[in-house]
């Protein structure tokens, strides 16, 4: 799955700590999901969707 | 890694310590016991397997620990648990055939434990690698 995150993390000035503390996960399990090593469950996925003021299907997208 | 998370790994560490701290002295303990004390085939059996009871707390500690971990971490660990198992069980499994065929010296199955939270740390290692560092 192919996702927006770090691009929206970079357009608020956020660094990958800062938004793992945001979302109460650890700094590597934000990096995994932003290089598309770990997709998230359905439930950080609304979290990071909500932190970001996003619908889920405009930060994360299909592989392909 | 998020405040929370960070405080709970400090007390995490904390406890860790202090059971291997209660395992060394049960294990101490033991063999001090064992070889000033004249004691019963049944005594010796239980003090010589008393080490295991901290262990046992050891292990409830580790699990209640993974369970307060985020999903990522829960994966790697997991993954990690898998490497370790599957490497100690197939060296021992390939150990004990040879054993079948050719004499080879024993090794005490004691030593199985400490071998797979080895190689548990160390896949757990390879694997959080390229994650430490942001991009």
């Amino acid at each position: 799955m192919k996702n927006r995150l770090r691009v929206l993390r970079a357009e608020n000035g956020w660094s990958q700590a800062e938004l793992a503390e945001k979302l109460g996960v650890s700094r590597q399990a934000v990096n995994a999901i932003e290089t598309g090593k770990h997709d998230p469950s359905l439930n950080l996925a609304f979290s990071i969707a909500d932190i970001f003021g996003q619908r889920i299907e405009e930060l994360f997208l299909p592989k392909g | 890694m998020s405040s929370e998370l960070k405080r709970k790994e400090k007390k995490f560490q904390v406890q860790f310590m202090l059971h291997i701290a209660m395992f060394m002295a049960v294990l101490a303990g033991s063999v001090v016991m064992n070889e000033t004390n004249n004691l019963s085939i049944i005594s010796k059996g239980f003090l010589a397997m008393s080490p295991v009871v901290p262990m046992i707390f050891l292990l409830r500690l580790v699990i209640s620990h993974y369970r307060s971990l985020d999903e990522y971490i829960q994966s790697v660990m997991g993954e990690s648990l898998l490497w370790a198992v599957g490497v100690v069980g197939c060296v021992a499994m390939a150990y004990g055939l040879l054993a079948e065929m050719v004499a080879v010296p024993t090794f005490s199955p004691a030593f199985m434990l400490p071998a797979i939270a080895v190689i548990f740390g160390i896949a757990q290692f390879i694997q959080l690698r390229g994650d430490n560092h942001e991009e």
